[in-house]
């Protein structure tokens, strides 16, 4: 499978978690934690204030760094999607210091875990779980040519030198 | 290894939506919650998908909370000591206590105190299985008037006749400007695709402009943010209606012939009724808008068409209340967006079309309104009431928490002999009970579940998992209840839940199987536009008011007490001795005061009071401290969330977090109805946007 993105539309995004949430709800992690986080950013002054949400998880980067680092060989990237092997992860945290997202998750249980890009469902014809999970239809997964590049910011996303596979759209 | 199987089903709280979700089940338990695989968008009938509280809820499943057997209260009221008992000893001493109350004092002095923790039902959940119970039973005294909207209820009914419910959501795609006025669809819901229609019209183009006192999250897509000083919209409404009739762009052939009454608003808005023209300047001290803001926004609401004026009910839970809803009618007749797809106003909201099934028998009881929904408690204080309450039959409703003035409902409820609640959970309010009686969860019955704004939907919501505990459904109770009241046959007619909804579905002419099978029905049909028809031909179409037109002066209103017209009148009551406005609104991560405990949802967001940073600084409030609030009636301790998204000289609180006294007293749960109080509008209107308050550092 070629490589598709992850396309978060921030003029949609109204940072109501229910990606969050999906996204937790699947991978079955302890209160604490979680592989999906929206961050919300409020600025100026009042009353001319604003603010976005940010949809932040592994973007299962094109150069992924944590692959590099990773002592263990667990993880690896394939079909478009950084995988993670937990059999293998020996628990160093090498990669949670690479990477830009803090996307890599430490659980008490002695392993890591990431975003898997619900490769599972995806590869059944599903969208991944925070996609279907977006009641504004912000998110979107796709492939290159059928991004809308209008308003694509790239450049002010931290990390933007491993490439990771995600579009904000403003 | 267990096939998993897929359940649809649907939520039955009070939250503003019915939506689909799929229970991922294996082993009997529940392992997951997600939406349907199938892509099925389309323009007009887009996927309901679940907000943040569905997908949450297998958080809930093993709740601490949860209440697994019957309680009977050991310790004092409100210690939270109970035994637990069995349900004979549950059942017949509540059997006993109704006799005997009934006996001696008759129906009336119990109070059927419901909420709407499971709603949306066909007779076996909350309210809708224990009001037909007691109309076996006798008359019992319950509450009258809409904690919710009970403002544009009333007005509506005024000035247009009826309660005209606002546009399909689909309709939004017309819309060239859209004004959410005191409403936010991000936090409320009301409609699973409300938001997603509105991104849509703003993606193609319309304009969306947010009058609220806060930046709220949907603050994110709109245009324009126009902060307003809650309680002051009809303030608003009447400069934007000045500017209006002032540049000639008051829609005067909709007026004459679509509406009565105008003139005498138009005399108000010149100066001619009280010596005072409702200029911009003039709106500007009282709403705390700018001057240009408004003649801008006047000017934009006349002139862009169609437009949607999507007000919603925090406006309308103020002391004139009924007010500030009649203005903002007339505020959409005179730039004669009524009736017109991609214009229209609010209402009281949402259409909700429904798909018909029978409903279950009734007794020939009638309860009687001897309360009012919100202030029953001062009620139940003044011993006015002939007979006095003696039982309070409380079923799915947190009551000390939902209702204003907690500290009131508290005292009310320690008056009265015996107090029955019925609830999944053990809230706030259980605690006061004397038996607390287990119920089950939506997952654990079940069900035919309606729809809501939303256009037609059906719902079966199959029974996904055995009851927790010796949890039972409300419907099990009350047939226990009424065997040993003598009113078993009529009650139950021998059926239980899955036969009755067999029976209503064998009588009916839907597709029994696909609804099965697929837990849903849909019937999309041409999104509606409200008042179309009326437009079209007010004489062939005529309203329900005493004209057939629209009223914009009425003399209910003066009746009630109000100006015959939707004129501004200050708040009175609230704000002796206290220098900041209090606002209470719905928060995304509850359905009212359920799915509190849900630790999921408890850490997207923390709890906090928003204080602008300016009100702040002046009491040495640092954002995450924790601060005291104070108010007539009570107080809380919270932390401060120090923001720019909130006008100055207003705080806010999301309501529902649950009661939770320390031991001297204070409430450290952040319950926004500690500080509330018994305020009601005109007509007995919900009022607790006309509550005052003082915020301070907690000095240790």
């Amino acid at each position: 499978m070629s490589q598709r993105l992850f396309v978060v539309d921030m003029d949609r995004c109204i940072g109501c978690n229910a990606c969050t949430i999906a996204c937790k709800d699947r991978a079955g992690l302890p209160d604490d934690l979680d592989l999906l986080r929206v961050e919300r950013v409020e600025t100026g002054l009042y009353p001319d204030v604003d603010m976005h949400y940010r949809v932040m998880h592994c973007f299962h980067c094109e150069k992924p760094p944590c692959v590099d680092v990773c002592p263990a060989g667990a993880l690896s990237k394939d079909d478009g999607f950084v995988h993670l092997n937990v059999e293998s992860c020996i628990n160093c945290g090498e990669c949670r210091k690479v990477c830009p997202y803090d996307s890599i998750i430490e659980l008490p249980e002695g392993f890591h875990v990431k975003c898997d890009g619900c490769f599972d469902e995806v590869s059944r014809g599903w969208e991944p779980t925070c996609v279907r999970a977006c009641l504004m239809r912000a998110l979107s997964f796709k492939s290159l040519d059928e991004v809308d590049a209008r308003h694509r910011i790239e450049k002010d996303i931290r990390g933007h030198e491993f490439r990771p596979s995600v579009v904000y759209l403003h | 290894m267990p096939e998993i199987e897929y359940v649809p089903f649907t939520c039955t709280y009070n939250c503003g939506s019915r939506c689909e979700l799929v229970a991922h089940v294996k082993d009997g338990k529940i392992i997951r919650i997600d939406t349907p695989t199938a892509r099925i968008d389309s323009e007009t009938t887009p996927r309901l998908v679940p907000c943040v509280k569905g997908r949450a809820r297998r958080r809930n499943l093993n709740d601490p909370e949860r209440v697994r057997t019957p309680l009977r209260r050991t310790g004092p009221r409100g210690s939270g000591q109970f035994e637990e008992i069995t349900w004979d000893e549950a059942l017949d001493e509540v059997a006993y206590r109704l006799k005997k109350t009934r006996d001696e004092y008759g129906s009336e002095a119990l109070f059927h105190a419901t909420g709407t923790g499971s709603i949306a039902g066909r007779g076996f959940n909350g309210s809708s299985a224990s009001s037909r119970f007691f109309s076996y039973w006798g008359s019992v005294t319950e509450r009258t008037g809409s904690m919710s909207y009970h403002g544009v209820e009333v007005a509506s009914e005024w000035i247009l006749g009826e309660v005209v419910q606002g546009s399909d959501r689909a309709t939004l795609l017309d819309s060239r400007l859209i004004i959410l006025w005191g409403n936010n669809p991000a936090e409320t819901r009301m409609g699973p695709n409300t938001n997603y229609f509105i991104a849509e019209a703003r993606e193609k183009g319309a304009r969306v402009v947010l009058i609220d006192p806060r930046f709220t999250d949907r603050g994110v897509l709109a245009d324009q943010w126009v902060p307003i000083k809650p309680g002051t919209d009809a303030a608003l409404v009447a400069a934007m209606a000045y500017v209006m009739e002032k540049e000639r762009l008051v829609d005067t052939e909709f007026i004459e012939t679509h509406t009565v009454g105008y003139p005498d608003y138009r005399r108000y808005l010149i100066g001619e009724k009280d010596g005072v023209e409702k200029t911009p300047a003039w709106a500007e001290k009282v709403t705390g808008v700018p001057e240009d803001g408004i003649t801008r926004l006047a000017r934009d609401y006349a002139q862009i068409k169609p437009a949607a004026l999507l007000a919603g009910w925090g406006p309308q839970r103020t002391e004139y209340g009924e007010q500030s809803a009649r203005a903002l009618i007339t505020l959409a007749c005179m730039s004669g967006n009524v009736g017109l797809r991609g214009g229209g106003f609010a209402g009281i909201g949402y259409r909700s079309k429904g798909i018909p099934v029978g409903a279950l028998p009734r007794g020939s009881y009638q309860p009687v309104g001897r309360v009012n929904s919100a202030t029953w408690a001062s009620t139940v204080l003044d011993d006015s009431l002939d007979p006095p309450i003696k039982i309070a039959y409380i079923v799915a409703s947190n009551l000390i928490n939902r209702c204003p003035d907690t500290g009131k409902n508290i005292r009310a409820l320690e008056q009265i002999d015996f107090i029955v609640c019925q609830d999944p959970y053990l809230t706030p309010t259980a605690h006061y009970a004397d038996i607390v009686l287990p119920i089950c969860t939506d997952f654990e019955r079940t069900d035919l579940i309606g729809s809501w704004p939303q256009g037609s939907r059906l719902f079966y919501n199959h029974q996904i998992i055995e009851e927790l505990g010796e949890s039972r459904t409300d419907y099990w109770v009350f047939s226990e209840l009424a065997e040993r009241l003598g009113f078993y046959e009529e009650y139950t007619h021998g059926r239980n839940e899955k036969e009755w909804i067999a029976f209503l579905l064998e009588s009916s002419e839907l597709d029994v199987e696909g609804l099965r099978q697929d837990g849903i029905l849909r019937q999309d049909g041409e999104p509606e536009v409200a008042l179309a028809r009326f437009r079209a031909d007010p004489r062939k179409n005529p309203l329900n008011t005493t004209t057939g037109l629209i009223e914009i002066s009425c003399p209910e209103a003066e009746k009630a007490g109000l100006p015959s017209i939707p004129s501004y009148v200050e708040l009175k009551q609230g704000s002796i001795g206290y220098p900041l406005q209090l606002i209470t609104p719905t928060s995304r991560l509850r359905a009212r005061s359920s799915l509190h405990t849900n630790p999921w949802l408890q850490r997207l967001e923390p709890h906090t009071v928003w204080i602008n940073s300016k009100d702040a600084a002046v009491r040495g409030i640092k954002n995450g401290e924790i601060v005291e609030v104070t108010s007539g009636v009570g107080r809380t301790r919270i932390p401060a969330k120090v923001t720019e998204r909130i006008m100055p000289g207003v705080v806010s609180i999301y309501h529902g977090t649950w009661y939770q006294p320390s031991s001297e007293g204070i409430d450290e749960g952040g319950c926004a109805n500690v500080l509330t109080s018994h305020i009601t509008s005109a007509t007995g209107g919900f009022a607790t946007h006309s509550d005052w308050v003082e915020v301070r550092r907690v000095d240790n």
